[in-house]
């Protein structure tokens, strides 16, 4: 019995078609969506990039005691529970902040492939390769780190000659590459972590032109400036969206051709496979582009989780439980049948997709460190920003599924009992 | 004490945060003084590892020119949980790499103003941990 989890940074949920997007093409996971356990109140607990992994790693909430920074020693973490349980394990991923110094994210894994060169990578240091950031940005003050991102993304891909070459090919090339070299006898966990469909946004032929406006004839602003958005035109802003929406496809077409290779090798039938992401992306939903500010939105948190288990429990079904980045340790655990560490905060999703149990818990709790808290359930969703003079936020999610309006003057009472919930959340947790 | 990545993701600039605990903190601000002045005395230690840190975790940016962008009034000490903690953003590291350079390379890009203010500040954050310091002498 095998495990394999892919990650696909900064993937929407409603970019998904098994999510009921209809205007962007992901036809290999929803197809593999059909196959799988789909959970739709899926959250990522501790946000952005960096403590999510933290979440996946130690299968503990993270945000109320650490934000953006390296795993602690004394954290357990999950591959190193199955380094004497004759359990191999690989992290392949292009995710470099995982690979900066002092981050140590591939602790514990037998085997750590990183894929370098993504955003702002400092992988390709020549400073002859000239590239032309001004092509795909567009100038804006206060902007030079922006630019030296781009100027360093462009350096890193300056070889690129196919798709082949793009991130998510390469991370899912390499993921295969390693399970054909693997002992056959060994159990394993391949863990690939894929940065796309995070910007730089950028998709290749054809993907670009699926999406793109044939009358649009300005750039291809492939990083924006994260912030209100104000400095690009509603056309830029729909173009980068579309942008994104291109890379999104570039991704289920790599990860399809991923699962279709093993499905091949016949390892459908013996593998937990698992799909998700760390969040969502922000497009001016709530006034602001990507990550600009702590905003604990359905656009951000919000994430699709499929789990397809070999022997078809939860196949096909949608879980309506509320489920976090924190249950996927100890899936992997309870799966390969292995006990969980005591410490551990999250909960498997097998009993749920044997439907042994019908929630794991009332509510999601989730979190910016020392910035914001969210509890929500199907119904209500609070946030309480600590950050700044912003105030608590209350959104009826049930008719307001877009958190447009703020309900915390109207509804002082339900605002009490979810902060009350929150707050004593945070403080059992040990 | 230990200069660390605090956020990088989807946001404008990378941000990172000096901490120090107490018991580092004296010497920390011994720094911070004798860049102002020239006076008292620091650990050579102490200002290498502040130097080898800032290359290692922030990279060769801390050596570039100070950007246009830069907007060092957002360098701020903060106390949180007990530790001391300086954070700056990736376009002011080069501000701060400075200060620390400051006693080997006087008036080379060093903000003078913005020493003495970051020294006060961490004054007025611990005073009774720094006032009355052998400064001068040792």
């Amino acid at each position: 019995m095998n495990v394999i989890v892919i990650v696909n940074d900064s993937f929407r949920w409603d970019y998904l078609g098994a999510y009921g997007n209809d205007w962007i093409r992901t036809p290999n996971l929803d197809r593999f969506a059909r196959e799988a356990a789909l959970f739709e109140w899926a959250y990522s607990e501790g946000l952005p990039t960096v403590p999510t992994r933290t979440t996946f790693f130690t299968g503990r909430f993270t945000f109320p005691f650490r934000g953006w920074q390296r795993i602690e020693p004394k954290d357990v973490l999950l591959a190193e529970i199955l380094w004497n349980k004759g359990v191999t394990s690989a992290l392949i991923t292009d995710v470099y902040h995982l690979h900066k110094p002092s981050m140590a994210f591939e602790r514990g894994f037998d085997t750590t492939e990183h894929i370098r060169g993504h955003e702002g990578d400092p992988w390709i240091v020549d400073p002859e390769i000239e590239v032309d950031v001004d092509a795909v940005h567009k100038p804006a003050p206060r902007d030079a780190a922006v630019r030296k991102q781009i100027e360093q993304y462009l350096r890193n891909i300056h070889w690129w000659e196919s798709e082949e070459d793009t991130f998510v090919a390469r991370v899912m090339k390499a993921g295969l590459e390693w399970v054909r070299r693997r002992k056959k006898r060994e159990r394993f966990l391949l863990w690939l972590d894929c940065f796309d469909p995070h910007e730089p946004w950028d998709p290749p032929e054809p993907y670009r032109s699926w999406y793109v406006d044939p009358a649009y004839t300005g750039k291809d602003i492939i990083q924006p400036m994260p912030g209100d958005g104000s400095y690009l035109t509603g056309e830029e802003l729909q173009h980068v969206k579309n942008l994104y929406a291109g890379k999104v496809s570039l991704c289920d077409r790599w990860v399809g051709w991923f699962l279709d290779e093993i499905r091949s090798m016949g390892l459908f039938d013996d593998t937990l496979i698992l799909f998700t992401t760390d969040h969502g992306e922000p497009f001016g939903e709530h006034g602001y582009i990507k990550k600009a500010e702590p905003g604990l939105y359905e656009e951000l948190c919000h994430i699709p989780l499929l789990v397809r288990h070999p022997e078809g429990i939860g196949s096909g079904r949608r879980f309506s439980a509320m489920v976090e980045t924190t249950e996927i340790f100890p899936t992997v655990l309870d799966f390969l049948g292995i006990p969980p560490p005591s410490r551990i905060h999250g909960r498997s999703l097998l009993p749920m997709m044997r439907g042994e149990e019908e929630r794991l818990r009332d509510h999601a709790y989730m979190g910016y460190f020392k910035q914001a808290w969210r509890i929500s359930d199907q119904e209500w969703c609070f946030i309480l920003n600590l950050l700044n003079d912003k105030g608590p936020e209350l959104y009826h999610l049930a008719s307001d599924p877009g958190e447009r309006d703020n309900l915390i003057g109207r509804e002082p009472s339900k605002a009490v009992e979810l902060e009350l919930k929150l707050r004593q959340f945070v403080a059992a947790l040990k | 004490m230990e200069i660390r990545e605090a956020a990088a993701c989807g946001i404008t600039e990378r941000r990172f945060v000096l901490e120090v605990e107490p018991e580092d903190l004296p010497d920390v601000y011994r720094i911070f003084l004798y860049a102002g002045s020239g006076a008292g005395h620091y650990d050579e230690e102490v200002r290498e590892d502040l130097l080898e840190q800032l290359s290692y975790i922030v990279g060769p940016a801390v050596e570039e020119e100070l950007s246009e962008d830069a907007d060092v009034s957002s360098m701020r000490w903060q106390e949180d949980d007990g530790v001391f903690c300086l954070t700056f953003q990736e376009t002011n590291a080069p501000a701060l790499y400075r200060i620390f350079q400051a006693v080997d390379h006087p008036g080379e890009g060093f903000d003078e103003a913005l020493n003495a203010r970051l020294a006060e500040e961490i004054l007025a954050l611990a005073p009774s941990l720094l006032e009355n310091l052998p400064v001068i002498n040792r």
